[in-house]
This record gives structure tokens, sequence and C-alpha cells, in this order.
């Protein structure tokens, strides 16, 4: 798969690298405060008591948030999926969380759409969580 | 109330051709504008002892034109802060010369990517975690971000891709009375808006900003210094700062830019309210970011942007408060919060050719800018300059 796979990846650095590990898994992860129990995504101290987070998994359950269809082609290896949305998904714990809505037209999308995520095995080491309607 | 505000004033004004330049590297752009400028004031390279560009790791790193341009500069600075880095470049000289370290600064701007290139699109290039993720979904550019927040602004308050068009085409409209604007000599109607293609859906071609070559500076000074310059002092009677990373903890960065703190800071020094205003320079990377300008401004209630600028009248040259009457990112040229920044100083000098607001006294000049393509966490930056 790696060889075939030209889509930019993720940098997994030491941030992110449990909740890549987590994604292989098919689990996904967000952070949460352990003093004030604020819920982030990709938010490493929390705004309102400044602890260090820690992650804990999520639901995969959310609404759609926003988003929009590119026609524009950016970078080659999306080119064939021309045009494709990316949306945010609002996590029913509340985090933003930035995706591709799979399983579902371009002009099907609409606000507020519940969806659950899926994971995509793009290569050995990246799953990527996308979502479905529900 | 800060000795400051009404005490300091821009001086001097230097702005290159715009649009395809070709054989101009950005760093000799700079080095005219800048030359330009001290032209302006009537002061000489020496007496520049402040140098400020906008830059940033990834962009030229602009310390050598200090040099080429002869100046005396006991600074020699870069500031970053994307489309509001005129107005806080501006505010941070203001500053170091009250505190007696310097007494000239000059603020440039300048850049060649219509005949030099773009960089690679935000996003491909290896970056940190939240970016590089974005990537592997297929976002990219600063105009998918914003595009984000219009379809929000359509869902939920019913405002249309139609009405966003009448900001560009009010903005045409306006260049092609002003012969320096890139677009100058080509007008649009509404109709050739809503046929332009998709880039990122909900937003069309012509809801992004020209992209286009050129070099802008501005010299500040105290205004007791200003009033011995060639031109008469455009003064600075307030300014503000503020940020959406504030508003993304509550997601509100999606729905609004962070206008509220730099408005009430710039109106307060200033001592006015937005209907004081004469006339308003507002930043314009993409129709949608003056609709959320303008509510944040007070122009209209939060929600009510679409209905406000439809049909355009309540923008125009005739209203009350003209929006971008050199027209703007969109149709005049391409320099980021300078863009903006300089036809405001032209408003308050009187120099704004045929679409100058008649008597103009204060003029609203509005910057916004940052993190593109990331997060909707953009700098926001008021101005409030006053002709003297």
């Amino acid at each position: 798969m790696t060889q075939t796979y030209r889509k930019p990846l993720p940098l997994v650095d030491e941030d992110s690298q449990e909740f890549w590990d987590a994604a292989k898994k098919h689990k996904l992860l967000i952070q949460r405060c352990p003093k004030c129990d604020t819920k982030y995504h990709q938010g490493f101290v929390c705004h309102l008591c400044g602890a260090k987070t820690e992650y804990v998994e999520s639901s995969g359950k959310g609404r759609v948030y926003t988003w929009v269809v590119f026609h524009q082609k950016y970078h080659a290896s999306f080119e064939g999926d021309l045009p494709y949305n990316v949306a945010l998904v609002e996590l029913e714990e509340g985090p933003l969380y930035m995706t591709n809505l799979v399983g579902i037209k371009n002009e099907e999308i609409r606000l507020n759409m519940p969806v659950q995520v899926v994971f995509e095995d793009v290569t050995e080491e990246i799953s990527l969580p996308k979502f479905r309607p529900v | 109330m800060s000795e400051i505000w009404g005490n300091y004033a821009v001086c001097g004004l230097g702005v290159t051709p715009q649009g395809r330049l070709p054989g101009w590297s950005s760093d000799a752009l700079k080095v005219e504008a800048i030359r330009l400028a001290i032209e302006d004031a009537g002061l000489t390279p020496q007496d520049i002892d402040g140098y400020i560009y906008q830059g940033a790791s990834g962009t030229p790193q602009s310390r050598d034109v200090a040099r080429r341009a002869g100046l005396a500069a006991k600074m020699v600075w870069s500031l970053e802060t994307g489309g509001a880095t005129a107005i806080s470049a501006m505010t941070a000289a203001m500053g170091f010369i009250d505190l007696g370290l310097v007494n000239y600064v000059v603020v440039v701007f300048g850049q060649n990517p219509a005949t030099g290139g773009l960089s690679a699109p935000r996003g491909t290039e290896a970056a940190p975690t939240l970016r590089s993720t974005f990537g592997a979904y297929g976002f990219f550019a600063p105009g998918s971000i914003h595009s984000l927040a219009a379809r929000r602004h359509m869902e939920l308050y019913g405002t249309t891709s139609t009405q966003l068009g009448w900001i560009a085409v009010n903005q045409r409209a306006n260049a092609n009375k002003r012969p320096t604007a890139m677009m100058y000599g080509r007008p649009m109607n509404i109709e050739d808006h809503q046929n332009s293609r998709w880039v990122c859906e909900p937003l069309h071609m012509f809801d992004y900003c020209l992209i286009g070559d050129g070099g802008a500076a501005f010299i500040v000074t105290s205004l007791e210094r200003a009033k011995q310059c060639k031109k008469p002092p455009v003064i600075v009677q307030g300014t503000g700062i503020g940020n959406a990373v504030r508003l993304s903890y509550d997601k509100s960065n999606f729905d609004q830019v962070d206008v509220a703190p730099a408005r009430d800071n710039a109106f307060r020094a200033a001592g006015i309210e937005l209907k004081d205003i004469d006339v308003a320079s507002i930043y314009d990377c993409f129709t949608i970011t003056v609709l959320l300008t303008l509510e944040g401004y007070g122009f209209c209630k939060k929600g009510e942007g679409g209905a406000f600028v439809e049909g355009g009248q309540n923008i125009s040259l005739s209203a009350p408060i003209p929006v971008n009457p050199h027209g703007g990112k969109l149709s005049h040229s391409d320099m980021q919060g300078f863009t903006p920044f300089v036809e405001g100083v032209r408003q308050a000098r009187g120099e704004g050719g045929a679409t100058q607001k008649e008597n103009a006294e204060l003029v609203l000049v509005s910057g916004h800018g940052g993190d593109a393509g990331s997060s909707m966490t953009y700098a926001h930056a008021t101005a409030v300059l006053r002709r003297s």
C-alpha cells in the first residue's frame, strides 16, 4: 500500500503518536483536561486551567458543522477525486475534527447531519478517520 | 488616554507598480517602495533609523534591504501576522518611537508571486501536526478555510453566493475608476461572478482576491516631525488588535473574525463610533472576509451581512460609508494588509482619485491574517486614520 499511496500523510510526532497508534486500531482519540474535563482535538494544554491534557477515546459520533467541496486541484494526488468534500465534524464530546465525508454525494450533505467515524487504512502505518452518515 | 494616540503620523507613502512585474525580485520591490516613500516624505535614507519588513520563515529574508535602500536603521526587523501586519507594525513602530529608541520607522511589503511563482500550497509541506492532517484530507489553501465560514453563514443565515458576489462587483466597479488597479478596464457584473468557476465551493473564483507582484512602504514618525515633511501628515487616532484563536475554544471562529477587541480599542482611543467614519478600507482576501468584517464593525447586525451587501448600495461610493473605493485585493492589487492600508492613507490625504470620498476626515482600515490554511485563527487589526 505504501508504494502506491501518493496523498500527503499526517506528520506523526511526539504529540500525535498516540493518536495515530490508536487510529491504526480504529479508535478515535480526543484529549481531555484531567482537572476540568474540557475536551480537545489537538489541544495539548487546557485553555481554562493550564493542565496538560490526556488522550481518551471518543464515541466517534458527531454532526456536520460545516463543509466545502474542492473543485480546484491543489495537489496532484487528489485530481482523480475532484470534486471532493472536506467537512468539519463536531464530535459529541465537543471538539471539531476535519475530515472527508464518505458514503454520501456532495450535494446531499446537510448541516447538523449525524455522522459516525469509519477508518481508512491508507498505509501500513496510517489509518485516516473519516465519517459516514448514520 | 495615552498621549500616543493623535500624536503619531504616517509621513511618507511609496507604492510600486502592481500586477505582473517580470524582472523584479521581492527585495527589489521593497527597496523601490522604500525609496518612493522617502521621496514622498521629503526625507533622505539616512533619516530612517527603523526598518520593519513583513516576513517569516519560508518567505524571503529581507534583512539586506535596509542596506540596499541606504537606511541608517538601528532596528532591522521582521514582523509577520499576515494581512494584519501593516497596522500591527505601525503600532509597534509608534511604541518604539515613543520610547525614544528611533525617530522614523519605514514599514515595507514586497512580493512577486505572479512572476516569481507561489510557494507550495499550504498543507502540502511537511508541517506541524494540525496542518499536515488537513493535507491528508485534501484540505489546502487559505480560501478553503474561509469557504468553511461562508458555508456556515449560508446555512445559518440564508446568505447566498449572489450576495457575496455583490461585494466583488462593487469593488470591481470602483477599480475601474482607478487606473492603477490590476482589473482596470475589465468590468464584471453579477452574472460574471456567478458564472466564474467554483474553486472551493461555496466560493467562486471571483470571491478570491488577486495574485500580483508589487511593493509598498510607509514611514511612521511623531506628528511633530511629520509636520516638517513634504506631504500633510496622516494622523493615527487609534489602533487595536485581536486574534480569533480566542474564539476557537468555543468554535465561534468559524462564525466571525475577531473584530471586537481591535475595534473597541481603536474606536475608544480615537473617541469615535462607527457612524463617525467617512470611508472604510476593509481587508478582503475573499468576499466572505468583507462580509464577516462588516458585521464585526456593526455596519449591520450579525447574520444580516448578506442582505446588507445585496445590490451594492450600502457599500458603494454613494453609501454613507463607502467600502474599498480602490477595489481592494479583489480588484486593485495584492499586497496583503498593505492594500487596504495604502488606500486608507490615500483617502486621508485626498489622493483617492476618481473614487476619493469627498471631505473624508476619518478613515477606517482593517487587517486580517496570520494562520492561513489551518484553523481559522486569524489576527484582526484596526486603524483609525485622520486627515490633518
